[in-house]
């Protein structure tokens, strides 16, 4: 088995334990916990990204083109969800109302468009990804700026604070989205073996990262404190 | 496979690049952080050991006011009964001496209420209501000026510390009225809302000009005082025309 499988075998049976071990410490925890939005946001996002991975895998396995998989629930609905989770870490009204706009302008400028059918359906759209990639770092500066500007944040020790981590992860994630989709149609038309081989792996193993740190919040790992940020649902 | 090898070095070297950059910003952000943490934690002490020492000195001024009003008192009051009282004994007449017994007697109270004033603490045990009413009430007395009192509070749950810092911050008003201004009227206004306790404090005396500099530091202390309990102090007068003198407290 060449390393890229080795690599996307770790990566599906890692989401796969991190999704259903998520929705079994979910189903245990106390109706309070289940009740906090963040929870439910980290618990989606597991569970929507087992599903649609395996989702374009069995499509795959069957020699369907299974792109539109990957454009509606990953460039969508998982970015969507990203942008609420970290909504959630944010404390300031206005950036929180500035990142609920951005998840609008990509229903706006990305859902509706490839609903309506402007785009092709069928496609791995290098516009879908760039846009998600690039509201996703905008939202991730946000935090950034907001955590070394607002004294909520003052208590806090960033090493043990889930949000911290998740926040690093998701800029970690998009900006290595971003790079590889803005070259994706060169690299795959000149180097389909590298992209194949090699380049395939940095956004699985970016990918691993970040449902690690989704996974860790929700099993409220020891290594991360609960702080309480004064956000909607009181803490996160 | 040349070609393959040097664009999977390229590929590898870019990926170990990005790699750093993340690392070094995740330790730029928690070295930014901490450096904001301790800022926070000295400022923080620097304002408390401040606060500690605005409620040194009002504790210290507040016994000197106490020591001086009992010495006026002891000189103007009690000296000038007990003075009488001899007098009226001296002149051997039994309605004098039926007259020095209830001179005696007034000065036991006097004694008494002024044994009471010793003991500073009568300013944890006061409400801010009756402590502005008893000093406009003792202004009058003395014939300085007609006074008046409007407040909504029904019940306050003011800090001991924040209340004695306040009660000083009034009692230095009142007293700059004293000193400075002729007024005919002092009306002081106690309100509480969302925002916190205001009070008002004005005067219809000469007024003067808060844009000229004086020798004293009063208000200036005055101002830093409330400023440390995160509140506000303002002034607007008019030379003829009066002084306001504004104290808020966020509660």
């Amino acid at each position: 088995m060449d390393s890229t499988l080795k690599i996307k075998l770790i990566y599906r049976v890692l989401i796969g334990f991190f999704a259903f071990s998520g929705l079994i410490y979910f189903l245990y925890k106390s109706k309070i916990e289940k009740k906090r939005r963040i929870n439910q946001l980290i618990l989606s996002a597991l569970l929507l990204v087992f599903f649609y991975e395996n989702l374009g895998l069995y499509l795959s396995s069957k020699k369907l083109v299974n792109h539109w998989v990957y454009n509606i629930f990953f460039f969508h609905l998982a970015t969507w969800i990203h942008l609420f989770i970290l909504n959630e870490f944010i404390v300031r009204p206005l950036l929180k109302k500035i990142i609920v706009g951005l998840a609008l302008s990509l229903f706006l400028f990305s859902g509706i468009p490839y609903g309506l059918g402007f785009f092709p359906y069928n496609e791995l759209l290098n516009y879908l990804a760039l846009l998600s990639s690039s509201f996703m770092i905008i939202a991730c500066s946000f935090f950034f700026i907001e955590f070394l500007s607002n004294d909520a944040y003052l208590s806090i020790n960033p090493l043990k604070f889930s949000g911290f981590w998740i926040s690093t992860a998701l800029l970690f994630f998009y900006s290595v989205n971003f790079i590889l989709f803005s070259s994706l149609t060169y690299i795959i038309n000149n180097y389909l073996e590298i992209f194949v081989q090699i380049i395939i792996k940095i956004p699985l193993i970016s990918a691993s990262i970040l449902y690690l740190t989704f996974f860790l919040l929700l099993i409220k790992w020891k290594g991360f404190k609960d702080y309480n940020l004064n956000t909607t649902n009181g803490s996160a | 496979m040349d070609q393959l090898d040097n664009q999977y070095l390229v590929i590898l070297f870019g990926s170990v690049f990005f790699a750093l950059v993340i690392t070094i910003f995740v330790i730029a952000i928690v070295y930014a952080h901490q450096i904001r943490q301790r800022k926070n934690k000295n400022k923080l002490k620097q304002l408390k050991s401040a606060y500690e020492k605005i409620l040194l000195d009002v504790k210290n001024e507040i016994q000197q006011e106490t020591l001086s009003y009992v010495g006026s008192e002891l000189h103007d009051n009690i000296g000038q009964l007990l003075s009488l009282t001899k007098l009226n004994l001296n002149s051997g007449k039994p309605e004098k001496i039926s007259e020095s017994k209830k001179l005696i007697a007034k000065i036991i109270g006097e004694v008494r209420a002024l044994s009471k004033t010793l003991d500073t603490g009568w300013v944890h045990e006061i409400n801010l209501e009756k402590f502005v009413r008893n000093e406009l009430k003792k202004m009058e007395s003395v014939g300085f000026c007609k006074t008046e009192l409007q407040t909504n509070i029904t019940s306050q749950n003011i800090p001991k510390d924040k209340k004695l810092v306040l009660i000083r911050a009034i009692q230095e008003c009142l007293n700059n009225i004293m000193k400075h201004s002729s007024p005919t009227l002092i009306s002081v206004e106690l309100s509480v809302d969302f925002t916190g306790l205001t009070i008002k404090i004005n005067d219809d005396g000469g007024g003067f000009n808060p844009n000229e500099k004086t020798a004293g530091t009063g208000l200036q202390n005055l101002k830093k005082r409330m400023e440390t309990l995160s509140g506000s102090f303002s002034l607007s007068s008019e030379i003829g025309k009066g002084t306001q003198i504004t104290l808020a407290l966020p509660l």
